[in-house]
């Protein structure tokens, strides 16, 4: 793992025999639901993660994981596993050598040994965007748009009582 | 949002200079005390549809080979962005260190868009989470995040202009003549 703009991962694993069903089970449920997923999602950290099975859904043999976050690549991980330790151990029990996602120390440690990196990465997100500057940045973009539309032909003392009420709605956005 | 990963066997004895290769293109540097690096952009970024986020990379799977590992998510459509990326002659060189044939010829860029573009090469992602919502493109995000960016600026001087000229200011931010354009 680098610390960079955006943090990235690139974790290989092998999978145990017979594994197939169960995270093809995994994934479904997850395609169906975010229930699994949402207390990550809520930390506003992570930007990615995407699970692909090698060579094929049918026969598997590796588990390939890419994520990529915004924030310190020290507290992601730990982060990932304390918050999520069941859903690790979905995942990752089909796979040779998990150690399990408590205590995190051995979960980073792990993660570390599977992690290819990344040896180019890229995106096209401004600079200094990071995963939760994005999400305050979407939520923030509609409440102006109404603003926009409300703010026509009204007099300056109005407009000024309008622009107090949205500094108030938005500035935890901003 | 489009997205699609492709794996390729690397040529035996190529694996190092891939890497290398890799590890040469400007890629974003690492935060000093004084706030965020420089960062150069990437090849690949303005010469392909928008990414949000790609990645190549070096992987070993079985019997220890070493494969590599393309993946991005996109706004666009898969065809159309692999044709961008196999007109790149830093794919091209990319590439090369893979066995794509057994052939011997180096590698051209219709060869390349050929490869890429062939659907049966492509490795379907079982289960993918993204903070971004489905739909939402990248250049949507860029938009909302200069709105933050111009609102919280003039958020900052507001209380140093009266009702007449904090209309006008709100007005001129390029981003807000930007959302009265699309109504």
């Amino acid at each position: 793992m680098t610390y960079r703009r955006w943090g990235a991962v690139t974790a290989v694993t092998e999978l145990k025999r017979c594994q197939r069903w169960r995270l093809l089970g995994i994934f479904a449920f997850g395609r169906a639901s975010n229930v699994l997923i949402r207390p990550l999602l809520q930390m506003k950290v992570i930007a990615l993660a995407r699970w692909t099975l090698w060579p094929d859904a049918r026969r598997p043999t590796f588990l390939l994981f890419e994520t990529n976050w915004s924030g310190s690549d020290q507290t992601y991980i730990p982060d990932f596993g304390r918050i999520m330790p069941m859903q690790w151990r979905g995942i990752w029990g089909a796979t040779t050598k998990f150690p399990g996602a408590l205590p995190t120390t051995g979960l980073d440690a792990w993660v570390d040994v599977i992690d290819a990196g990344v040896g180019h990465f890229w995106t096209d997100y401004d600079a200094g965007a990071s995963t939760q500057v994005i999400a305050q940045a979407l939520e923030l973009e509609p409440q102006v748009e109404r603003f926009v539309a409300d703010m026509q032909a009204i007099s300056a003392t109005e407009y000024d009582r309008r622009w107090r009420e949205l500094v108030l709605a938005v500035h935890r956005l901003v | 949002m489009g997205q699609v990963a492709i794996i390729t066997r690397v040529t035996d004895g190529r694996e190092a200079d891939l890497e290398r290769l890799l590890a040469g293109l400007p890629r974003d540097a690492a935060p000093t005390a004084a706030g965020q690096a420089t960062t150069p952009p990437s090849p690949f970024s303005g010469a392909l549809p928008p990414t949000h986020f790609a990645r190549f990379v070096v992987i070993r799977l079985e019997r220890d080979r070493p494969y590599l590992f393309f993946s991005s998510a996109f706004d666009g459509d898969t065809v159309a962005y692999l044709r961008a990326l196999a007109a790149t002659p830093q794919a091209v060189a990319i590439w090369s260190h893979c066995h794509l044939s057994d052939t011997g010829e180096a590698l051209s860029c219709g060869a390349l868009e050929q490869y890429l573009c062939d659907s049966a090469n492509w490795r379907p992602t079982q289960y993918m989470v993204s903070a971004v919502t489905d739909g939402v493109t990248v250049a949507q995000v860029n938009q909302a995040l200069s709105l933050r960016a111009q609102l919280g600026a003039l958020m900052a001087r507001a209380g140093a202009l009266d009702p007449t000229g904090l209309a006008h200011d709100f007005r001129q931010l390029p981003a807000v003549q930007a959302l009265m354009s699309r109504r």
